[in-house]
Parts: structure tokens; C-alpha cells; sequence
């Protein structure tokens, strides 16, 4: 009798001999051969076959009888709407998103109303940079949020994959609104400051590596993004916006899809702890009202809408 | 007592030490690894350092 069990951890000859160290301890194995990402048992009578896919999950390796394959985005699309179990802190990602989203923009509407209602040209100069800002503080957030409710060992490329994305796209899209808003000067130090420091924050989980790119990418990503909102302010910058807008939330949400491939799914080692929905709130609630005071009590230059 | 280990890369490499030296009778066995440098550092108790460097050279590691 035999069993195959799929492991696309095996990486060198230590894995292989925990695991078979492991697997002769059951009875009646006769042999244990080892392919590229499975693992053939041959046994004389019937093996516990959960036991042996436990065995292997406390040694750290992901162990299935199905072989793992990176599912294409339709098998994850339907997988994500028929296991809303599997994908509970997604769903929370989704939810807390669009609740901070509405909120902020209430807060921020009866905030107008309340002290900036008489300020002529207030609402056409600011409204459409305030409700592309709310995206952007809560799409970042949520996939800060998303990346921050595991816990485990990431391997140095997706650190470095995680660092730099969170950087550069953070430092585009805080750049390209207030170098629209603001100009050259606050567009570039707001983007570059608060993008590095998004960047450093969630590249050291793998290490130096990890911190070094995450801040390059927000220094890169937030100077090229002021320069752009700048440039392209008198050239049909709100043509522009929108689909820079999809391009750019798309790369944030795909970042958070590709963390649950690479990162989550099937990994034993992981821990689930994610933050409650008051904190996420708070933390972009905070993060609008610093944001807001910048855009629109600070320095201004250029063509900018301030 | 504490050794330094050559040729420790991954997870299994201290999975491997910690229960070579478990199984000789140490206690409070701790292993870490750079994985880069593929070094490690295993800190033990209630093991006498010879048979220790006997057991981690069987399985395939060198003690600098």
C-alpha cells in the first residue's frame, strides 16, 4: 500500500530527513521516498493518514494529499465566496474598509459644513482631493492592517516585495494628491516622510533588507509622485486621477492578495491576530486628520489648488 | 555551554541538533540560525561538550 503526500516545503536534505526521521515512527512503514514536492509512503497496512499530515505540519512544513498549486484568480474568487471561514480576516479587511471609508467622509462633511461652508471655492478646490485621500489613507491602512493580522516568518524576498510595494505605492498616491494640493515643497516632504516610514514599517519584517527597500521605495515613490501631481496639474490632472487611482489601489490590493498566496494559505506557522475595527478606525481617522491639516493649512507653491 | 555550528541553513537544521542533543539527555536546548552566514549558535545544559561536538558531527555538522 502506498500514500502520497504533497510538501512543496522540501527544501534540502534536512527537511527530507526530519520528515522521514518523523514517518518511520509509525508501524509497518516500509519505505518513505521523497519527488520533488511529494513525499510516497509505502506501508503493510493501513496508515492513520491524518496523523501523518499532522506529523508533518508540527515539524513547519505544509503537508496536503491534494499537490498544491497557486490557484488562478476565478479558483480564488470562487474559493474566497464559498469560505467565508477560510477568509475571515479578508472579509474584515473588506468590511472595516468601507465602514472607515463612509465614516470618514461623514466626518469630514459635517466638518465642512460646521467651518468651512462660507469659504468660497472651498468644496471645488478640495472635495475631489479629499475623497481621493480617504481612498488612498484607507486603502493603505486596510492592507497595512491585512499584512500586520499574521504573524509569522517571512522569507527575505516577500519581505523585500512587501516593503517596497507598501513604499512606492504609498509614496505615488500621498504625492500625487498633494503635489496637486500643495506643490513641489509639501508634496514631496509629506509623501517622502510618511511613505518611507510605511515603508520601514512594514519591510523589517524580514530583516534589513526588507527596511532598506521598503524605504527606497517610499523616498522614490514619494518625490516621483509630488513631481507628478505638479507636472501634470495644469494638464488635465483630473483626467489623470482616476486612472492612476485604479492602477495604483490595485497594486495595494494585490499586494494583500499576494501575501495570503505566498505567506498564509497552508502555512502552519502563521498566527491569526488581527487588530480590532476601533483601531483601524482610529489609526486612519488620525492619519486624515493629519493629513487634512497639512492639505490645507500648510505651505503651498505653484500651481497648486491650495 | 554553547557551540558554534557551520553548515546550518534552515528550520530542519535546528530541528535536527535540538533533538540530537535531546536524545543524549541536554536540557533547555536552544538553537538559532543565520541563515545566511549558515551558522548557528546552540546553547544547551546537562550535556558534556564532547559528546555534544560527537552528535552534532554524526549528523552532518561541523563545530567551529
Amino acid at each position: 500500500m502506498q500514500t502520497t503526500i504533497y510538501c512543496p516545503d522540501i527544501t534540502c536534505g534536512s527537511c527530507t530527513k526530519v520528515i522521514k526521521r518523523s514517518l518511520e515512527k509509525y508501524p509497518h512503514v516500509e519505505s518513505i521516498a521523497f519527488g520533488k514536492d511529494s513525499i510516497t509512503v509505502v506501508h503493510a497496512q493501513e496508515l492513520p493518514s491524518e496523523d501523518l499530515l499532522r506529523t508533518i505540519h508540527e515539524r513547519g512544513f505544509r503537508a496536503d494529499f491534494e499537490p498544491f498549486t497557486r490557484k488562478t484568480f476565478r479558483e480564488r474568487f470562487r474559493d474566497f465566496r464559498e469560505n467565508k471561514e477560510k477568509y475571515s480576516v479578508e472579509y474584515s479587511m473588506i468590511q472595516y474598509s468601507i465602514i472607515t471609508f463612509f465614516l470618514l467622509m461623514a466626518i469630514e462633511a459635517v466638518t465642512y459644513l460646521a467651518l468651512y461652508r462660507s469659504q468660497p471655492g472651498f468644496l471645488e478646490r478640495y472635495g475631489i482631493w479629499a475623497l481621493y485621500l480617504n481612498l488612498a489613507i484607507v486603502s493603505i491602512g486596510a492592507a497595512i492592517w491585512h499584512f500586520k493580522s499574521y504573524r509569522g516568518e517571512v522569507s527575505t524576498m516577500v519581505g523585500m516585495m512587501i516593503g517596497m510595494t507598501f513604499g512606492m505605492q504609498s509614496g505615488f498616491l500621498i504625492g500625487v494628491i498633494f503635489g496637486a494640493t500643495n506643490g513641489m515643497f509639501t508634496g514631496t516632504m509629506i509623501a517622502m516622510l510618511s511613505a518611507t516610514l510605511i515603508g520601514w514599517y512594514n519591510g523589517k519584517c524580514c530583516g534589513i533588507m526588507g527596511i532598506l527597500e521598503g524605504m527606497m521605495a517610499g523616498t522614490m515613490g514619494g518625490i516621483m509622485g509630488a513631481m507628478t501631481g505638479v507636472m501634470l496639474f495644469a494638464d488635465h490632472i483630473l483626467l489623470f486621477m482616476p486612472f492612476f487611482m485604479i492602477i495604483t489601489l490595485f497594486v495595494v490590493w494585490g499586494l494583500s492578495y499576494m501575501l495570503y498566496e505566498e505567506f498564509v494559505e497552508d502555512n502552519p506557522k502563521v498566527k491569526v491576530q488581527p487588530t480590532a475595527f476601533t483601531t483601524f478606525f482610529s489609526y486612519c481617522f488620525l492619519a486624515a486628520v493629519i493629513f487634512f491639516t497639512i492639505m490645507i493649512y500648510g505651505p503651498t507653491s505653484g500651481l497648486a489648488v491650495g | 555551554m554553547e557551540l558554534t555550528v557551520k553548515g546550518m541553513h534552515c528550520n530542519s537544521c535546528k530541528i535536527i541538533i535540538t533533538e540530537a542533543l535531546e536524545d543524549l539527555g541536554a536540557k533547555n536546548v536552544k538553537v538559532s540560525v543565520d541563515e545566511k552566514k549558515q551558522i548557528g549558535r546552540v546553547a544547551f545544559e546537562n550535556l558534556d561538550q564532547a559528546q555534544a561536538v560527537i552528535a552534532i558531527k554524526n549528523e552532518g555538522y561541523a563545530v567551529i
